[in-house]
């Protein structure tokens, strides 16, 4: 048996930042649900542990909205998300269709 | 696909973030940690050794699933010769790091899981094995360190799982939703978790009807929010830890094997990780199968790695003081290699005698008696081993003074004076803090439980053993009737 007969169950998520996709990451199949799950029920953000991280974070259009306290760069945000979709088992991918995507927001309200 | 290096598994390491304590400090960076990286060392040294082409036969494999090679420890024995390059493996990552190579438990865990969600497809026309080889495949594609969890916290040993006051002594389920399960409970002794991109979690035994919550079996990234890890603590953590310097240690880079207590609070577990739902009859088959395969490997295989250390520093500690050539130091050490060796003879027969299970899955298993023979003897053996070693080592093994002494200039004079002998001072030093690594550290009780305590083998062995046969035997040569 070989895996690329069939459907190897992997998901591509794409991080988006001011309307921008900033990044592209692959994992396998569950891993968009884990995060999700991580933001919305346990209020973290994988690899941080840390409460308070997250402002805001809800389900959008069947991607997942998260607006991060605290003042950040789009650059700083991206490199948060970085190591959050490392910890959660997504690693960078050079391109690929996203079937899920991360719209990752600045907090207005401490600008 | 490729096979990462050391240095691309130690890089990634720096961006995982796993809750880890130790010593009561949250550890934010395995790798500034002295304690916490030496697991990560031992780790990178799996990675190392698969990038050696000398070891390459040993270390890589070909993925069953893409004909892609792969580090063995990711491997799903098809064959004899896959047996035997697995305890061979077990073996070369002993000798090669002095510890736990961290691999172990969830190498054979992924080859339970092989056999046993095939034959549950089989039993049952469920899907688990479909959804474990796309892990598999995924984790193979990316070369992940993937450690083992089985061992529940288990509370009031009287009771039953779903008995327990506290039912977070065992992992079970909390909630099904269509994405997948969350779960929650206590794993202990765990080897590497902390280091590893993802653990196998196995249920720790045979489980009833009516104890479905606790049945179950998957995959966790290590850094999953909702899941700690609390390190082991000892004389030996704290020593490594507060040291100057790690070349003090008996064993500077790779230390004592390191644990961890896993507390999972309210883990999401995607349903593409999961392997094992509520089937509580195949839980008894997933651990029986994970241990047939362990103890071949550890008790056979690797503990012998460690002994060939033992054995190689006590012929050194008896060079250094001239008694070598002695007649009972000479009988020891022969006695030491007879113990070692007559385990890892049993897991190479356990490899030879290996056979696919269940028949049609196409995974290769180890022959069960053999293997609970290996980690038995060495069980028993290991304890022998270390005396001899603390025997022919002598009382240095526990009375040395700081390696760093010696360079003092009020004290280093004298503590030259006092342990040159046929060999200088340092070398002896060094030495005996090798053996104390061993004969005074963590690896006795560690062998002696590792892959079950020696009650398992036991009875395992009543089990496998046909006494009749035997008896029968030696009636027909002695002439006795019925």
């Amino acid at each position: 048996m070989v895996v690329s007969e069939y459907d190897p169950g992997l998901e591509i998520i794409a991080v988006r930042i001011e309307n921008e996709v900033r990044g592209i990451y692959e994992g396998l199949g569950g891993t968009f649900a884990s995060f999700v799950y991580c933001c919305l029920d346990k209020k973290i953000i994988p690899g941080f542990h840390e409460a308070g991280l997250i402002a805001k974070a809800e389900l959008k259009d069947g991607g997942l909205l998260l607006v991060l306290s605290g003042k950040h760069t789009a650059t700083e945000l991206m490199e948060v998300m970085d190591i959050a979709l490392l910890n959660i088992g997504a690693l960078p991918k050079a391109g690929g269709k996203a079937g899920c995507c991360i719209e990752v927001k600045l907090n207005k309200k401490e600008e | 696909m490729a096979l990462k290096t050391a240095q691309e598994y130690l890089d990634m390491i720096k961006k995982l973030s796993p809750h880890v304590y130790l010593g009561g400090k949250w550890v934010k960076n395995l790798l500034n940690n002295k304690v916490t990286r030496s697991m990560v060392m031992a780790n990178a040294e799996m990675y190392a050794l698969a990038e050696d082409p000398q070891h390459k036969e040993v270390m890589v494999a070909t993925s069953h699933l893409t004909g892609e090679p792969i580090n063995r420890n990711l491997n799903v024995a098809r064959s004899i010769h896959d047996l035997d390059m697995r305890q061979e493996m077990a073996l070369l990552t002993s000798q090669t790091v002095g510890t736990c190579n961290y691999r172990c438990v969830g190498c054979d865990a992924l080859n339970s899981l092989a056999a046993t969600t095939w034959e549950m497809d089989r039993d049952l026309g469920t899907k688990y094995n479909e959804t474990f080889n796309k892990w598999l495949a995924y984790a193979q594609a990316n070369d992940l360190a993937v450690s083992g969890a089985i061992t529940d916290a288990k509370g009031d040993r009287k009771k039953r799982p779903s008995q327990q006051d506290e039912p977070d002594t065992y992992i079970h389920l909390v909630e099904k939703r269509t994405d997948g399960i969350v779960v929650r409970g206590i794993k202990v002794s765990q080897s590497g978790a902390i280091g590893s991109h993802e653990t196998l979690v196995l249920p720790g035994g045979a489980l009833r009807e009516g104890e479905e919550a606790f049945a179950l079996a998957f995959a966790v990234q290590n850094s999953a929010p909702g899941l700690t890890y609390i390190c082991q603590y000892n004389a030996y953590s704290a020593e490594r830890e507060f040291c100057e310097d790690e070349v003090e240690l008996g064993n500077p880079i790779y230390g004592q094997r390191e644990t961890s207590t896993m507390v999972f609070d309210n883990v999401f577990i995607p349903w593409e990780r999961v392997f094992l739902c509520g089937e509580t009859k195949y839980c008894g088959r997933l651990v029986t199968r994970f241990a047939k395969a362990h103890r071949m490997n550890c008790g056979g295989a690797c503990k012998v790695g460690f002994a060939d250390l033992i054995i190689g520093a006590t012929l050194l500690a008896a060079e250094y003081i001239g008694v070598d050539k002695v007649s009972h130091i000479q009988e020891k050490i022969i006695d030491m290699v007879r113990l070692s060796e007559t385990s890892h003879a049993c897991a190479i027969a356990a490899a030879m005698r290996g056979r696919e299970e269940p028949k049609g899955s196409g995974v290769f298993l180890p022959d069960d008696l053999f293997g609970n023979a290996a980690k038995l003897n060495i069980a028993h053996g290991f304890w022998e081993i270390i005396k001899n070693a603390g025997d022919i080592g002598g009382g240095l093994v526990v009375t040395a003074p700081k390696l760093k002494d010696l360079e003092n200039p009020e004290v280093g004079p004298m503590l030259k004076k006092a342990f040159s002998s046929v060999a200088p001072a340092d070398k002896r030093l060094k030495v005996a803090k090798f053996l104390q690594h061993w004969s005074a550290g963590l690896h006795g009780p560690g062998t002696w439980h590792g892959a079950g305590a020696p009650q398992t083998q036991r009875f395992m062995i009543s089990v496998l053993t046909d006494f009749e046969s035997k008896k029968k035997m030696a009636k027909k040569i002695m002439g006795l009737k019925d």
